[in-house]
């Protein structure tokens, strides 16, 4: 725990009202979206300009004291929960939109905009920021940085780095670095795209220029509905395979379905398909006409039972809140759910994910499957109840055994939620010794004292030792 | 002790045949050894011997952008041309992995009897994949799919410690650690050498039209391509082109159009209405003018004045003005007077542009006389000397060729 005197530095630099130490009050920052991974700060400070942040980095700095930045919490890798004795620097306070420049299609904001706010203020303006995590209403375009966040719509976009042009950021030693540019492109390495995704370990973004799409002009959407999930996932290999690029290609199962239209919401998925997949094309009216029946028979060919056009943009709309709403939904099935994500290529997804099934049914768990099926980014849900201790550590080896299939198909780690502390311990399986030492030393070169974020995203030796890596991952409570 | 003479100390790793001297030819001003593995694991062990034995190492791909420094010896030319496999192409899931030695022209003429393609355009097809990424060699594929950091998922690089690291992977989407892909691209091969990557591939387009559209002068010029640009969202190229030649300058609209065959029948006829009769050209046209003397990026509103300031500056020849990317490139047969004047002049039209300048067919070190040409700035440099004493400690990799180092 910091001392008295770190506490009252603290509070000078942030006024007392913005500086939350009551025990009480810091049980809402002890976990983000991973609810069984928890530790509680000893300060969640809430500043409102890049200034005051230099001075609570330079404060943790001298006192040697563990610094973590947080959006809205919705992170779910435990990415956004304080360290061992360590303070939350929040950033919701920080949520102007600093500029926008039409003529250029770009935008510099704070950390602390939610991101569909800024979709909101763009639409007049015929503007669009692409990236639209499920989480978009609530989560931040800083944790949106810190974790390169994707969404539905990120398959034909790109994810959160492909959007952002700059970004000035607080390194560890309190001094201000300025990385890419709202050209594109520096005489530089590229700094930027190395922030992008690095979990707030390297430094505290306080301002970020994005490059914004125009509204597309035509939007098509398509449901297809299957009889079982294997046919579904070989619609959406024959889609990829032949070049089209759709704006989104998502996957519910019945599950994920049976929970949608039980949450009192319907949202218009057919109850009676063992999966569907849910398809947008967006661009000039005769292209993505034209893709869209080329997709359309690809699916056909694959099995698909029905196929419909979304006719008006409230049914669009709708398909649109339910498969954003699914996380939510399936909330009510137990008191808590277990998001993973793990990719695979897309040729894969008809092998994985019957075997993802067959693990979580050994294991005797609950599991619905909604994901970024044209991305092959997974995301198992495991509905659990964390008060039976058995049931975490049933969830928890479920988790090791489906990321060590995934990695075992080719597969990466994670597509968009990040390491955080979740996988932390699981990067050996993708990683070599050589690389992971190049990880440490740039992590070392941005942050010598190892104050940012510390226990997060990468292994340190002695959690090896304590986990017993190579092995099982370590539980906590 | 004495250093090794680098001739013998390669020609123990990859014997007499990858061993040559660059006395002939373009490098014939620089005697160097000139070293070419043919695998992989020969090129780590290169790495290795020059860190071991602090030899400066240049790297080649196809010699497309070598530069070289002023640096003295023992240096040695590292040549990966011969690390040219091809380790996967998944067809079904759209990725590509080949050795970094392959060229651009033979991995898309692998892919195109699969209607795939590799996003990437540079401005030399001969290039290799390695040195794409090594140079962020952006192309006129920028607009619609992006920039090079953006194609590549995955990367093999060995330091200049002899460390080989992995980041990325082969699939599209991936969070898993430190993106060092990014910070690899366009490194100009300041930490390393990239052996092997992954990219992603898009479907050849069904139909594709690259065209002309004369306009009277360069305020037409510019309406008419920022209309196009605003009404053809999906174009592939809209650029502005000045020619400057002994009888007049002429401007026109330089337009690429590709996608479906029923799209681009549609956009065709867009853009003819708005931009006036069109005269075909081959997709070779997008290079017309040789290696570029000069290349001003800046935002893309900001195209047509610094457009008007290489015309003030008093350049003949070609420029390309790309109004989607605010790229900006200015081709002439003879190479201009690069002195601290010109330099000067050039600085003064660009002013409040924030541009970044390059002069492709010059020594890098000319850019970096003019702080105004978007030089790395004092706090990006001390962390990437820093990143630079971690990864390559010795400094064996292009010394004095890159400014922060």
């Amino acid at each position: 725990m910091p001392s008295a005197e770190f506490f009252a530095a603290l509070r000078s630099i942030i006024g007392p009202e913005r500086c939350i130490t009551d025990p009480g009050l810091l049980l809402a920052y002890e976990c983000d979206g991973i609810t069984h991974l928890r530790t509680t700060p000893s300060a969640a400070v809430l500043p409102e300009s890049r200034e005051e942040v230099q001075a609570l980095v330079r404060l943790c700095a001298t006192h040697g004291v563990p610094i973590t930045g947080r959006g809205a919490g919705t992170c779910l890798s435990g990415g956004a929960t304080a360290s061992a004795g360590g303070i939350l620097v929040v950033f919701t306070r920080m949520k102007r939109i600093l500029k926008v420049d039409a003529a250029n299609r770009l935008v510099v904001v704070e950390p602390g905009v939610v991101n569909a706010r800024l979709s909101e203020t763009l639409r007049p303006l015929g503007l669009a920021y692409m990236p639209d995590p499920s989480s978009q209403t609530a989560c931040t375009l800083g944790g949106n940085v810190g974790e390169n966040s994707g969404g539905p719509h990120c398959i034909k976009h790109g994810a959160t780095s492909a959007s952002v042009l700059a970004l000035e950021v607080v390194l560890p030693d309190g001094s201000v670095v300025n990385c890419g540019h709202a050209r594109g492109r520096t005489a530089a390495p590229d700094l930027r795209g190395l922030i992008v995704g690095s979990e707030g370990t390297l430094g505290l973004v306080t301002a970020i220029t994005l490059h914004l799409e125009r509204i597309p002009r035509h939007e098509l959407t398509l449901l297809a509905s299957y009889r079982d999930m294997r046919s579904a996932c070989e619609g959406v290999s024959a889609v990829i395979a032949a070049g089209i690029l759709p704006s989104a290609l998502e996957a519910l199962d019945d599950r994920t379905i049976a929970a949608l239209e039980a949450s009192g919401k319907p949202s218009g998925y057919p109850r009676d398909a063992a999966a569907v997949l849910l398809l947008e094309f967006d661009g000039e009216a005769s292209a993505v006409r034209a893709e869209a029946e080329a997709a359309s028979a690809l699916l056909r060919n694959a099995g698909a039972i029905t196929l419909e056009e979304a006719t008006d943009s409230e049914q669009r709309k709708r398909l649109w809140k339910g498969r954003k709403g699914a996380f939510g939904a399936m909330g009510r099935l137990a008191p808590d759910l277990y998001v993973m994500d793990t990719v695979v290529p897309r040729s894969k997804l008809a092998e994985v994910l019957p075997q993802i099934g067959r693990i979580c049914d050994q294991l005797g768990l609950r599991l619905a499957n909604v994901f970024h099926a044209g991305e092959g980014n997974l995301h198992p849900n495991i509905s659990y109840d964390g008060r039976n201790p058995d049931e975490v550590k049933r969830v928890i080896e479920a988790g090791h055994q489906i990321v060590e299939l995934c990695l075992a198909a080719g597969g990466v780690l994670s597509g968009e939620h990040g390491i955080g502390t979740e996988k932390r311990d699981y990067m050996p399986l993708m990683f070599g010794a050589d690389s992971l030492s190049a990880m440490r030393d740039l992590r070392e070169v941005f942050d010598p004292q190892t104050l940012f974020n510390p226990d997060k995203l990468l292994p340190t030796p002695r959690i090896c030792a304590e986990s017993g890596f190579p092995g099982k991952p370590r539980t906590r409570p | 002790m004495s250093t090794p003479d680098p001739t013998t100390l390669f020609t123990s790793i990859v014997g007499s045949a990858g061993v040559s001297h660059t006395d002939a030819g373009p490098l014939a001003q620089r005697h160097m050894t000139e070293v070419t593995p043919a695998s992989r694991a020969e090129c780590v062990e290169i790495v290795r011997a020059a860190h071991r034995e602090r030899i400066a190492l240049f790297v080649r791909g196809s010699g497309s952008e070598l530069r070289l420094s002023e640096y003295a010896s023992p240096a040695a030319l590292l040549c990966t041309t011969r690390l040219d496999q091809v380790i996967e192409h998944a067809e079904g899931d759209l990725t590509f992995s080949a050795e970094a030695g392959l060229s651009l022209n033979a991995a898309q003429a692998l892919l195109r009897p699969h209607g795939q393609r590799l996003a990437l355009a540079p401005r030399a097809p001969s290039a290799t994949l390695g040195g794409i990424m090594a140079r962020a060699a952006d192309g006129w594929t920028r607009k619609s799919c992006g920039l090079v950091r953006d194609q590549i998922l995955g990367c093999e690089v060995v330091l200049g410690d002899g460390r080989v690291v992995h980041s990325g992977g082969r699939v599209v989407k991936n969070v898993s650690g430190f993106d060092l892909c990014r910070l690899f691209t366009g490194a100009r091969g300041a930490w390393g050498v990239v052996l092997s990557l992954t990219l992603r591939l898009r479907a050849v387009p069904q139909q594709r039209r690259v065209s002309l559209h004369a306009a009277s002068d360069l305020a037409a010029a510019f309406a008419t391509a920022h209309a196009l640009n605003a009404s053809l969202p999906d174009a592939e190229v809209v650029r502005v082109r000045v020619v400057n030649a002994a009888h007049g300058t002429t401007y026109a609209v330089l337009l690429s159009l590709a996608g479906p065959a029923a799209r681009v029948e549609e956009a065709v006829a867009s853009a003819d209405d708005l931009a006036g009769s069109a005269t075909e050209l081959a997709l070779a046209a997008l290079h017309d003018g040789g290696t570029p003397q000069c290349v001003v990026e800046v935002l893309p509103a900001d195209t047509a004045a610094a457009t008007r300031a290489l015309l003030a500056y008093g350049a003949g020849g070609v420029i390309d003005a790309d109004v989607a990317t605010g790229t900006v490139e200015f081709m002439a047969p003879r190479a201009p007077e690069w002195d601290p004047t010109a330099l000067s002049a050039l600085a003064h039209e660009l002013r409040g542009l924030e541009p970044l300048v390059s002069f492709p067919a010059h020594p890098e070190s000319l850019r970096w006389q003019r702080a105004e040409f978007g030089a790395v700035d004092a706090a990006n440099a001390a962390l990437l000397r820093r990143l630079a004493q971690r990864f390559d400690p010795r400094g064996i990799f292009e010394p004095g060729l890159h400014s922060w180092k």
